[in-house]
């Protein structure tokens, strides 16, 4: 343990691995409340494409990638907004045609084909000391707005139209959301790579869901989810010399399947009902 | 009492794209007017209405103002403070969450932004729960209850801020007999205690009988109407 705390690029990778798991399973809570999972494949490929944008002019393609996953998000927060208008379609093209620019770029800048694939495969070993803390930032920041906002974020995650009746500033809030939720694929696009972003964000999500509780009890089962994803993943990784963010997901998806399945056996619901709360048919 | 009125429209044409729903409505009606019903076939425009008045639908012309503030106002979320709505009824959603935390949702706008609900809020929920009649509930989730039992956590989520309207729209539509019951006798006791005052949106001739004035919503306009226009048995 002494040797791994030694070399600098692993104390960066458990750093923001750390940081990462405790906080961004927030945002694949947010994602499948407000059934974004079309819309943050969207933001996956426009971040590839920022990030291959960022690689082809000298930019830091992890600055490049949030940039452009935050304009995506700023775009499909708009779309979303006219309900009248289905999504599907134009985020399909926005999708493919990212991807399609992405590999263009690739191939005409004569990007080099490790650099490339470490934006598929992320590669946290490689984080730089501005990525690492960048990363802790953006937690940090993600945790306290959690719960600053709580009671805010769960009004419009129940109901955006109610929270808008109710006089809450719902537009601002949603938009907050989405633009964190943009940011943080941005940001775990080099943790985990643009295929396995859903690692540090969903996958912990999906198994705190599991879990069956309410908000406040999803987050903090998710922040324990992704932290034992996250560091038991990397020990996966080093025990048996695998790429960390496949030992990260192969740990991720036992832990949804795990969960799913205890649930189904154990109910994993509140506490059953005392005979005594039952409601009586006629209550008024 | 309040000098402005809780809901006055003027010269309002609401409209979806091309198609306009209601057009040309004026109307006012104060905070003290007891219960209004608002009755017309499906499509008339009374849920865009009552949509337009909480700043969900902006009018296509015209203005409709809340307690004298319109969506444009800077102060109509504090307007909106003092109206309750609860909407027709929709399936409760991915987020779990129990009675109590479904109802606490609306005493957060009232609480203010950063800040935790405090023990006014907490007993103001409890007080909601109690008047809807679900006090014994406000631990089951929301996922768990029956399509009365959801209604009234509704209505009693409006009920929470202590609002001085209460929008209610299609109550007891899509309930059983029994649920529809519970409902009906909820709403009578709302109306009899004078404390809120009430427009209901409903196809229901019950829901429709506890109230003191009728807007009929046809034809792509709003005209006062009687019981006896709108046959409420």
């Amino acid at each position: 343990m002494n040797d791994i705390l030694a070399v600098p690029a692993f104390v960066r990778a458990l750093a923001a691995l750390t940081a990462s798991g405790l906080a961004f399973p927030a945002l694949g809570t947010f994602i499948l409340c407000l059934e974004l999972i079309p819309a943050r494949f969207a933001v996956m490929h426009v971040s590839l494409l920022g990030a291959a944008v960022g690689l082809m002019v000298g930019v830091d393609p992890m600055l490049a990638a949030v940039t452009g996953a935050v304009a995506s998000g700023f775009l499909i927060a708009r779309a979303s907004e006219q309900s009248s208008v289905s999504a599907g379609g134009p985020l399909g093209l926005v999708m493919t045609l990212s991807l399609g620019l992405a590999f263009i770029i690739f191939y005409k800048a004569d990007i080099h084909a490790i650099e490339a694939f470490n934006l598929f495969w992320g590669n946290v070993l490689a984080l730089t000391e501005t990525e690492a803390i960048l990363t802790i930032i953006a937690a940090a920041i993600l945790i306290i707005a959690v719960a600053v906002f709580f009671k805010e974020i769960r009004a419009v995650l129940y109901d955006r139209e109610l929270a808008r009746a109710s006089g809450l500033p719902a537009r601002a809030i949603y938009y907050g959301i989405i633009l964190a939720v943009c940011l943080g694929i941005g940001l775990a696009m080099r943790l985990t790579g643009a295929l396995m972003v859903d690692a540090s964000t969903i996958l912990p999500a999906l198994a705190a869901r599991n879990m069956k509780r309410s908000l406040g009890g999803t987050l903090l089962w998710g922040a324990a989810f992704g932290l034992v994803m996250n560091l038991g993943g990397f020990a996966l990784s080093l025990a048996l010399d695998l790429p960390v963010s496949p030992a990260v997901i192969v740990i991720g998806a036992v832990l949804v399947i795990g969960t799913g399945a205890l649930g189904k056996r154990d109910g994993w619901n509140l506490p059953p009902w005392p005979k005594s709360e039952r409601v009586p048919k006629k209550v008024l | 009492m309040f000098a402005v009125p809780a809901i006055e429209a003027v010269d309002l044409t609401l409209a979806y794209g091309s198609r306009t729903v209601v057009s040309g409505v004026n109307l006012r009606f104060g905070a003290d007017a007891g219960v209004i019903g608002l009755a017309g076939p499906n499509g008339s425009g009374k849920s865009t209405f009552f949509k337009a008045c909480l700043g969900l639908v902006t009018p296509k012309a015209g203005v409709v103002r809340v307690f004298g503030e319109c969506e444009s106002s800077r102060l109509f979320r504090d307007a909106l403070r003092m109206v309750g709505w609860a909407p027709q009824q929709r399936a409760p959603g991915t987020l779990r969450m129990t009675v109590r935390e479904l109802v606490s949702l609306g005493r957060c706008a009232k609480a203010g932004l950063f800040r935790p609900l405090t023990a006014g809020d907490r007993a103001a929920v409890e007080e909601a729960m109690e008047t809807a009649g679900i006090a014994d509930l406000s631990k089951r989730p929301t996922q768990e209850l029956s399509g009365g039992q959801l209604q009234r956590a509704n209505i009693a989520r409006a009920l929470a801020a202590k609002p001085r309207l209460l929008l209610l729209d299609e109550p007891t539509t899509h309930l059983d007999r029994e649920s529809r019951r519970s409902v009906i006798i909820l709403l009578e006791k709302l109306a009899s205690g004078g404390r809120v005052a009430m427009a209901v949106v409903s196809h229901d001739p019950e829901a429709l009988a506890l109230c003191g004035r009728y807007l009929a919503f046809a034809d792509g306009g709003v005209k006062e109407a009687t019981r006896e226009e709108l046959e409420i048995e």
